[in-house]
């Protein structure tokens, strides 16, 4: 019996070795290997989740005695349950007329299934304990078997995470790049509309400049006065095609900036002075802080730019007979612009709204307005090395705080 | 008289470059696209040019570039262009042209940049 014992452990042995792949016949090729040790043998494995009524008792007698012969009656309760068997190798009757040993399948002491073995012959101690160690080394293959089946699973579940990853990362390459394209397809675009926008401005603001400085003649008070509203037009609508190629510029990182040497002080007064026009209009009174009176490194056309959006913001924003107090200072090495006015104000709950692009607040009037100045603005401060910051109070008035870090030469 | 040769595709705008030269007394010669602006420098004599770059059939900056490998010896060019962005005015500045003045003119400047650059 040992020698057999020995034979059928290496066949086990090697019959999974060999046959790994075959995942659903493995229970089958161990049992069937094991009927062919034994002449006229039936065999099954029963696992204990499917265990019913009889292997309960043959459970509490096989915690006592290692091997255990099941009785007739025993064998007719679990032949009932026969769907439940992994396999039985021969006719059910088999059984009842062999003799029929159980033997627990368990890593150390816990019991997941039954080694159920009929022979035509006595069972003698010696086959009893062959049994038993025989179901002690099936039962760890069994566990390694489905240890190794879950650590297969495991293994696929990562490659496929690792390649879904992959996958992942390709896809956002692609759209990385077909978004890239689309952007630069876009500011083409914008720098084509915005050539195609002037052209026929040129003739429009060109003859009505023509008209208004009078080189072919005198016209009339209405005619002067027509000729002046064509004119402010052209030049709002050009104002408007600017804010959008700048925002372009700015988005697609190609916005120059050429830093010189200027005077804060005489910056600030020459965007005040060409906004005259627009604030005598409405009688505001512009005051002009000047604390701080050195040199400024900065771009001037677009450090003039950011006066005159926030100030003519302020213009715009403020009522007749307001105030606007712009201030220029220095904190230690940092350069201060403060334009603060008193007109209607922006609620707390969009003060972080207004830098966003697009944007109009429902209260205000905004007609004729791209919505992006104040992008703009934010953007041309942060090419600056400087943040802006604002503090308003609806009714009460509006404060931008713009900060520059480096700026004073 | 100073001759000018303005090349110019937009019919209208054209016309507004014509009638403020012719104004101010200037001999004006017109271009409507490149190849005859190119034809028309060859042959003639100008003391000043307005070019524009974006013309049709040769655009100003292959104009410039053909006549430039011709080592022809050009008059002052005065670029009137609606190309508004920084790649393009450092092409004109690699012509050494004289001046670039950005669609819509403000007339006034494009008086007083013609008058300081003809000579």
């Amino acid at each position: 019996m040992h020698s057999v014992l020995i034979r059928s452990l290496n066949l086990i042995d090697r019959y999974i070795n060999e046959t790994e792949a075959k995942d659903s016949d493995f229970y089958e090729s161990c049992l069937l290997l094991l009927s062919s040790l034994f002449d006229e043998v039936s065999v099954a494995i029963y696992f204990l989740e499917d265990c019913e009524y009889c292997l309960k008792t043959a459970l509490k007698n096989s915690k006592q005695v290692q091997g255990y012969e099941l009785s007739n009656c025993e064998i007719a309760e679990f032949l009932k349950t026969e769907k439940k068997y992994k396999i039985l190798k021969t006719k059910k009757d088999k059984f009842l007329n062999n003799n029929t040993l159980i033997t627990k399948l368990a890593i150390r002491d816990s019991v997941f299934g039954f080694l159920i073995v009929s022979i035509n012959d006595d069972f003698n101690n010696e086959t009893v304990q062959s049994l038993v160690t025989l179901s002690n080394v099936i039962s760890y293959k069994i566990k390694d078997y489905e240890l190794s089946e879950v650590f297969k699973l495991q293994l696929k579940a990562m490659q496929d995470a690792v390649l879904d990853k992959q996958k992942a990362y390709e896809i956002i390459k692609k759209q990385h790049k077909k978004l890239q394209e689309i952007d630069k397809t876009k500011n083409l675009f914008l720098a084509n509309i915005s050539h195609d926008l002037r052209t026929p401005l040129n003739a429009i603001i060109g003859f009505s400049q023509a008209l208004d400085s009078k080189i072919f003649g005198e016209l009339n008070e209405k005619q002067a006065e027509y000729i002046k509203d064509i004119q402010i037009s052209g030049l709002h609508l050009l104002g408007m095609i600017n804010e959008i190629l700048d925002i372009s510029k700015l988005e697609a990182h190609v916005m120059k900036y050429t830093p010189t040497e200027l005077s804060a002080k005489q910056v600030i007064q020459e965007a005040i002075n060409v906004l005259e026009p627009l604030y005598t209009n409405k009688d505001i009174n512009v005051k002009f802080n000047c604390e701080f009176d050195g040199l400024i490194k900065a771009d001037y056309q677009k450090f003039q730019q950011i006066l005159f959006n926030l100030l003519s913001n302020a213009i715009k924003f403020t009522h007749k007979n307001g105030k606007i107090v712009i201030t220029s200072a220095s904190d230690k090495k940092n350069y201060i612009l403060k334009i603060q006015d008193n007109g209607i104000g922006i609620e707390k709950k969009n003060h972080s709204k207004i830098f966003k692009k697009f944007v109009h607040l429902d209260n205000v009037y905004t007609k004729n307005s791209t919505g992006l100045g104040l992008t703009i603005t934010k953007e041309l401060v942060k090419l600056h090395n400087g943040k802006i910051t604002l503090e308003s109070e609806l009714n009460k008035g509006t404060t931008f705080t713009l900060e520059f870090k480096n700026l004073i030469v | 008289m100073k001759k000018i040769l303005v090349t110019e595709d937009n019919e209208l705008n054209l016309k507004l470059f014509v009638d403020i030269l012719k104004y101010q007394n200037y001999d004006v010669d017109v271009a409507t696209d490149g190849v005859i602006a190119y034809e028309k420098i060859k042959k003639n004599s100008y003391d000043l040019i307005i070019l524009d770059i974006q013309l049709p059939k040769m655009d100003g900056f292959s104009m410039l570039k053909k006549l430039q490998e011709e080592n022809f010896a050009l008059p002052p060019v005065i670029i009137a262009s609606a190309c508004v962005m920084d790649v393009d005015k450092i092409r004109a500045k690699q012509f050494n042209v004289s001046a670039y003045i950005t669609k819509p003119i403000d007339i006034n400047l494009f008086i007083k940049t013609v008058k300081q650059t003809i000579i």
